[in-house]
């Protein structure tokens, strides 16, 4: 009981270290532009299979590489390519609709998603089936306790660790970080001292969609079997947990990614027959959330100005 | 212009797009199929380039407004006949008639009260499993099923509609988005349901103990059963066009337009939010439950995969294509995207990525759909000039 506690909590926390990622991604986006990338969940998948194409053709051509170059060549491969594809998505679909109502850019970015997903299916080789992760870790980890934590568990703890530290010191102490945090206050203010605001929202974009990218490597690794389609049911987690926490704050993005998580998780494994119904406990926490505090754990109180 | 010149002009402008449809559909070559597009894409840029040109048009529509619906009536009578030898396009037309339902049932909250739903889809997929069930388990007939399918689906819309009442923008799309995922896997998972297996065997509905499932020969010629159900859709269709057009015309219609425009200066108005809001959603559920009740008849056989999240961007989609808030271009948009794909049926696998490319290039080049929404006309008493 004890020991299936533990484990479970493990797992949430595993799970809890994509969606925050992601979620992340999503406020940053938001608190700067007021607008919600739904094709984020695209970047991460689309991560996830540039990883993998990586990764095969890598160790096709130099069988003996070593594990750890190998990962950390792949996972900053991916992440400059998805960092890309953001530049590109927010300067086609994005900056467009910069002024006009809200209807547009969820569409707009709704549509980009569905062609990057949908490019997948027809372009990678066999991209309609479910694609295998190849496994660069060797078998075996650290024992803590009672139970074994493998080694990429290990690896994702440390990741996730790593960018929550670089986003702490990215905010705190540099200055595209101060750029972005005033940004997010007062967009025209911002650009009425001097910041080059297409400068800093490119570089949003490309931060945010390298998050993704994290994530879906994250999810490569964990799962080890992934499809083109797992993009859209992640993203709008990533959004829900965002929208938990309080769109537009950073360690309320953390905070809901961990909550999601855990309602998952744990639905799964205590209510009967609940591994079918999980999807439907995490979707009724939000809506529970929207319904009674739409602002979120720790979003401010939306204040309409006229 | 005179009422007779402009009566003559909404006629010839009706059969214009009734025989481009039907040419269309004969085409059987691909590359025919493109030509035809590419004219009609040049033809509606140049007509509808100017703001006149569609204002004239839908002033005449206004004014010979009972005329034009009886012909185009009488066209729709028509219409399976110039298709005799070939029912698949019976078939296909029937089907585009089915989406436009849901897609005017969207167009309410989307269009005309500007709130984004992505849960259409799954409200249809509501209503064709409230009609499924209650016909194939407990044995009722076609119309308690259209009944159920159509209040069921209104009664969600309500259901859905309360949380939307706090929420706006994102956290509006999150809510329908939100729900029409609950529903999808509640539906995928419940064993009354059917689980993934779906439910199968739907019949043909009957009127007066005759089958609209078989076929009946009168005078030598034989109509083959899809003929009438075709009918029965499109005469559904009509009556949701007459509701939805009287909608448009009334306070309620201009209330929702207010909404749209400005929530704050509505509420400073007078207008109480609430009833509209929630309006919104009911009347355009219990038209996506009619819509899939029809289609739940119609295909025989349905699966959770109606409920399906690109279902709704399927829907979205037709009314953007077409022009929010405009019910004429909510139709055309409607038929347009059900009709194409399955011209190209060779490229089947590209139909999401086309229904995405369609999306995107809408949005960013025409972004009030082909036929946009236009002023409202008060001065109707003074004519056409």
């Amino acid at each position: 009981m004890y020991l299936t506690f533990l484990l479970q909590l493990k797992n949430s926390i595993m799970l809890g270290c994509q969606y925050s990622i992601i979620a992340i991604g999503f406020t940053l986006f938001f608190g700067m532009l007021n607008v919600v990338v739904f094709c984020h969940g695209d970047f991460y998948i689309l991560a996830t299979f540039t990883a993998t194409a990586l990764i095969t053709a890598i160790t096709g051509i130099f069988p003996p590489l070593i594990n750890s170059i190998l990962i950390i060549f792949a996972l900053i491969m991916a992440m400059v390519i998805t960092g890309f594809v953001g530049v590109i998505v927010e300067r086609t679909t994005i900056r467009p609709f910069r002024k006009a109502p809200p209807v547009m850019p969820i569409l707009s970015t709704i549509a980009v998603g569905i062609i990057i997903e949908q490019l997948i299916r027809l372009f990678y080789p066999a991209g309609s089936n479910p694609q295998v992760f190849p496994s660069i870790f060797r078998p075996g980890g650290v024992n803590i306790g009672p139970f074994l934590l493998s080694n990429n568990e290990v690896t994702i703890l440390i990741i996730t660790a790593v960018i929550f530290i670089l986003m702490f010191l990215l905010f705190k102490t540099t200055r595209i970080g101060s750029q972005i945090v005033a940004i997010s206050q007062d967009f025209e203010a911002a650009s009425m001292i001097g910041i080059n605001v297409d400068r800093a929202v490119s570089i949003t974009f490309f931060l945010g969609a390298s998050l993704a990218a994290i994530a879906g490597f994250m999810n490569g690794i964990y799962y080890t079997v992934f499809r083109y389609d797992m993009g859209a049911i992640a993203g709008i987690k990533g959004f829900s947990a965002s929208v938990v926490g309080g769109l537009g704050s950073v360690f309320g993005a953390v905070i809901g990614g961990f909550i999601m998580a855990f309602v998952e998780t744990f639905a799964a494994a205590y209510v009967p027959n609940g591994s079918a119904y999980r999807d439907v406990f995490s979707f009724s926490v939000v809506l529970l959330f929207l319904i009674f505090r739409p602002s979120g754990i720790l979003g401010e109180k939306i204040i309409e100005k006229v | 212009m005179n009422k007779k010149k402009s009566f003559m002009l909404a006629i010839v402008f009706e059969l214009v797009i009734f025989f481009s449809i039907i040419l269309f559909m004969k085409v059987e070559s691909i590359l025919f199929s493109i030509i035809i597009i590419l004219i009609f894409t040049a033809v509606i840029i140049l007509i509808l380039r100017r703001a006149e040109t569609i204002n004239k048009i839908k002033t005449i529509y206004e004014i010979h407004n009972k005329e034009m619906l009886w012909f185009l009536l009488i066209l729709i009578l028509v219409l399976p006949f110039f298709f005799k030898s070939n029912i698949y396009i019976i078939h296909i037309i029937t089907l585009a008639l089915i989406y436009s339902i849901a897609a005017l049932g969207l167009n309410f909250q989307t269009g005309s009260t500007g709130m984004v739903n992505f849960a259409q889809g799954a409200l249809m997929g509501i209503g064709a499993y409230a009609s499924a069930l209650l016909v194939v388990n407990i044995g009722m007939n076609f119309w308690i099923g259209l009944a159920a399918g159509i209040i069921i689906a209104g009664f969600f819309g309500f259901i859905l509609g309360i949380p939307t009442l706090k929420t706006k923008e994102y956290h509006l799309s999150l809510v329908t988005i939100a729900f029409a995922y609950v529903s999808y896997f509640l539906i995928l998972n419940m064993q009354w349901t059917g689980g993934p297996d779906g439910i199968a065997g739907i019949p043909k509905p009957s009127i007066f103990g005759f089958s609209l499932a078989k076929s009946l020969t009168v005078l030598g010629f034989t109509i083959p059963g899809q003929i009438f159900y075709f009918y029965l859709v499109a005469i559904i269709l009509i009556i949701a066009i007459i509701f939805a057009w009287r909608i448009h015309n009334s306070w309620l219609g201009l209330t929702w337009n207010a909404i749209r425009d400005d929530e704050i200066a509505s509420r400073c108005y007078g207008i109480y939010l609430t009833p509209y809001k929630l309006l919104a959603f009911i009347l355009g559920s219990m038209y996506a439950g009619a819509a899939g009740v029809l289609y739940a008849h119609f295909v025989g056989f349905i699966s959770p995969d109606l409920l399906a999240f690109s279902g709704s961007l399927l829907l979205l989609s037709m009314v953007i294509l077409g022009g929010m808030d405009n019910i004429l271009g909510v139709l055309i948009g409607a038929i347009l995207l059900i009709i194409i794909p399955e011209k190209f049926r060779a490229f089947h696998d590209f139909r999401l990525m086309f229904y995405g490319l369609i999306l995107l290039l809408m949005l960013l080049f025409r972004p009030q759909g082909l036929f946009p929404k236009r002023a409202r006309n008060y001065n109707l008493n003074k004519g056409v000039e």
